[in-house]
């Protein structure tokens, strides 16, 4: 299984921070939350265009290897640049997913 | 992790500063006599809703945000969703509101986005009280439990990928109360 850096792990608080506000920064990351957040984007196919970046089937594997810097910081720019609709069906769907990622976060 | 207590008064006493200190809006822990159950231990979310705790857990971790009881087949979460939480996502309802209507299969965008995440709802079950209106989601991994009050600011949620949750719902629906 592929290990993720520290400078991932703060790229994917800086992600999560976007949908969930700045107590995501806290967030311990590990498989569980990212297999969450990849489950967080599949149940958002309907939010954006940018959900091509998700390979299906969706596998614990698979979440390291999507999650590249390309594609986070391309979602990241597109969020940033007034994708006002996306952020907040990321938001919408991400409300159900908040306190599973806070389970999974202290696991 | 906090240990299951021994003696339980040093527990209650130190969690009872803990939240004289930051502040007792928070989420609580307390043993309550006012159940028929007199073992059933409660918790007390933001000093208003008085829920069962799960049976046999083994340890609690107090978060800002969650209440997680450690059980030997999974964990169980006991969460809130405020107002804060709703504006954040672009919803100006109350929490009360805003889940009654998404469960009513609203056409407001926030709410169907809402409920959209769901997925695939495997089964689902409802009860109403007096004060509250309960809600069961089999989502298959994950099963949630709402509990909803037109006389809170906010909707609780139970969040565990336990397969008997369905039980804790139903000590839930019997032994919740509004302090």
């Amino acid at each position: 299984m592929d290990t993720i850096s520290e400078q991932e792990k703060n790229d994917f608080r800086e992600f999560l921070s976007v949908i969930y506000g700045k107590q995501a920064k806290k967030w311990n990351i590990n498989l569980k939350v990212l297999e969450l957040f990849g489950r967080l984007l599949q149940s958002s196919e309907s939010c954006s265009r940018y959900m091509d970046w998700v390979p299906r089937p969706f596998i614990a594997g698979n979440v390291i290897r999507w999650a590249s810097r390309q594609a986070r910081n391309a979602i990241i720019r597109h969020i940033k640049n007034g994708g006002r609709h996306y952020l907040l069906c990321l938001r919408a769907r991400g409300l159900i997913f908040k306190h599973d990622f806070i389970m999974a976060s202290n696991l | 992790m906090i240990k299951k207590e021994k003696q339980p008064n040093t527990l209650f006493i130190l969690c009872s500063f803990v939240l004289l200190f930051f502040g007792c809006e928070s989420l609580g822990f307390k043993k309550s006599s006012n159940l028929q159950n007199q073992n059933a231990n409660m918790v007390v979310l933001k000093g208003k809703l008085s829920l069962p705790t799960p049976e046999r857990y083994q340890n609690i971790l107090l978060n800002d945000d969650l209440i997680i009881f450690s059980l030997p087949e999974k964990n169980i979460g006991y969460g809130v969703f405020d107002r804060e939480d709703l504006a954040f996502i672009g919803s100006s309802k109350s929490p009360y509101n805003f889940f009654n209507d998404a469960f009513a299969d609203s056409n407001e965008e926030e709410e169907k986005k809402f409920l959209e995440g769901f997925g695939e709802i495997k089964f689902k079950l409802f009860e109403s009280t007096k004060d509250f209106e309960f809600y069961f989601f089999d989502l298959g991994i994950r099963k949630k439990i709402y509990i909803l009050s037109n006389s809170l600011d906010f909707v609780a949620e139970v969040t565990s990928e336990d397969d008997n949750l369905e039980n804790l719902f139903r000590r839930i629906i019997q032994y919740s109360n509004i302090q």
